[in-house]
């Protein structure tokens, strides 16, 4: 085997005993350790919660926003949130014929539902899953070419009342909710105090600007003093 | 075999293993290839995922600030997570610039994501959205029109506050609005149903006007206020610009 010389070999010249490419290999890679243990901290391990828009993004699925009645949301699987067996989203869509296929939205490159699961019916081995999993199941041994396989479906099918199952499918919203998201007058009073505060932000910024403006004459003016002095010690003639 | 005999100065090694030449190339320069592309590969990775998950980075920045993030339902059906300032009941952007803002009316609008207070807001709507209320008046309207889609229908926003003003939805639903438990919310069903000429560009803009006109009448009370800091600089600075002027050209 040949031993190589490369650049005159000053990365064979030795520094505190080692030779220098020892350093360099240490430094690039104290650097990916490092780089790397930033993104994980800074950036992706706080974003937990969200990671199943990665998960949609990795698998090319839909994801969901799936959310109770106190709207505490959850980015989670398109299966979990609205499959009521355990399949997968494509013989789920192959088996329901009108399958939805159009999202509420779209986050970036993913198409991202957003449901209201009152009463947590994609929680698997719940007394109500199982009633909805049994209802199911009968529905589709009885009309093999109308099978159901989403709670969607299931949903718009106890409504209209062509299946009977023992557990609620419908909620009220009472009319202080309704009202307190479409008042029929708008308060002024409601945001007064926001109009007060950002007149004093407008303020505060055009002080600020005043005050730069203050500090950049006062600069500007020791510049051109200080070359006026210095022309005249380098103009000196003794 | 083939080896190089070459001189070694004093203050360098060649190692035995290291210094050897695979492709006329030291081991040890490979090394540092191959850590190397690891560093940039690895970062090329995390900026291409970050880049994906660009539309939910706005809850990074609420939960730095240990603020409400806001979920931005578009009328382009784009949602993105964003981190608005929530001040006296209202959201609005840090910049003046960004004129939009919303009115947060109902605390039953407030939601949580991912440990953070969410509130949720759409672009042509002032108020804070709450898809439950928006569902109810959807299906409401729908209940209300298969009784009454000839003499009396509910069709868009001033039908709702004219039936709610005569009392004729509450005798018909006193005790609420049904609606399904389970929903696949579609932002925009209620279209029909919100009020017109009321986006949030539209309300942050009055908003903004307003605050202007109250910050003109301050500003005039006290205008010299404003000015002081300006014009004592400009005095120190022709000072200083005077006294160093006839210093260098010896007049002093």
């Amino acid at each position: 085997m040949a031993t190589m010389v490369l650049f005159n070999g000053i990365f064979n010249t030795l520094v505190l005993g080692l030779p220098m490419w020892v350093y360099v290999i240490l430094v690039i890679g104290i650097l990916t350790c490092f780089t790397n243990a930033y993104w994980w901290f800074m950036f992706w391990s706080p974003l937990k919660p969200l990671h199943g828009l990665w998960k949609a993004i990795w698998t090319g699925m839909d994801a969901v926003l799936l959310s109770d009645e106190n709207m505490t949301l959850k980015l989670t699987s398109e299966a979990r949130a609205k499959l009521i067996f355990n399949e997968s989203i494509e013989e789920a869509r192959k088996n329901e014929k009108d399958w939805r296929d159009i999202t509420s939205g779209q986050i970036g490159v993913v198409g991202t539902d957003i449901i209201l699961d009152f009463e947590k019916w994609n929680v698997p081995d719940t007394n109500t899953r199982y009633a909805i999993e049994e209802a199911a199941d009968a529905w589709n041994m009885e009309h093999p070419e109308d099978q159901i396989h989403s709670f969607a479906k299931f949903q718009d099918y106890c409504e209209q009342k062509k299946i009977y199952v023992d557990i609620p499918t419908m909620t009220y919203v009472d009319w202080i909710r309704i009202e307190s998201s479409f008042p029929k007058k708008r308060n002024t009073a409601a945001y007064a105090g926001y109009i007060r505060q950002l007149a004093e932000k407008l303020d505060k910024e055009e002080r600020s600007k005043m005050n730069d403006m203050a500090l950049y004459l006062i600069g500007g003016s020791v510049i051109v003093s200080a070359l006026f002095i210095l022309g005249k010690f380098l103009m000196h003639k003794p | 075999m083939v080896v190089d005999v070459v001189a070694v100065p004093a203050n360098q090694y060649f190692d035995p293993i290291m210094d050897i030449a695979v492709m006329s190339i030291p081991i040890w320069f490979w090394v540092i290839l191959l850590v190397g592309v690891i560093l940039i590969a690895t970062n090329f990775w995390w900026i291409y995922k970050r880049m994906k998950m660009s539309p939910i980075l706005g809850y990074l920045d609420a939960l730095r600030a240990g603020q409400p993030q806001t979920l931005f339902l578009g009328k382009n059906r784009a949602f993105l997570i964003k981190y608005l300032e929530y001040i006296d009941s209202v959201l609005a952007y840090k910049k003046i610039e960004e004129v939009s803002k919303w009115l947060v009316q109902s605390p039953k609008s407030v939601g949580r994501l991912g440990g953070l207070s969410t509130l949720i807001v759409r672009d042509n709507y002032d108020y804070s959205v709450d898809p439950i209320a928006e569902i109810a008046i959807c299906k409401l309207a729908e209940n209300w029109n298969k009784m009454h889609s000839e003499d009396d229908p509910m069709n868009c926003y001033n039908d709702f506050v004219r039936l709610r003003d005569n009392g004729k939805l509450e005798d018909a639903f006193p005790e609420g609005v049904l609606i399904p438990v389970y929903n696949v919310y579609d932002p925009s069903l209620i279209q029909k149903y919100l009020p017109q000429g009321r986006s949030a560009g539209t309300f942050g803009s009055y908003i903004t006007q307003k605050a202007r006109e109250m910050r003109t009448d301050k500003s005039q009370e006290k205008w010299y206020e404003k000015y002081i800091p300006i014009g004592i600089a400009l005095s120190v600075s022709l000072i200083m610009l005077i006294l160093s002027f006839m210093y260098a050209s010896g007049g002093l």
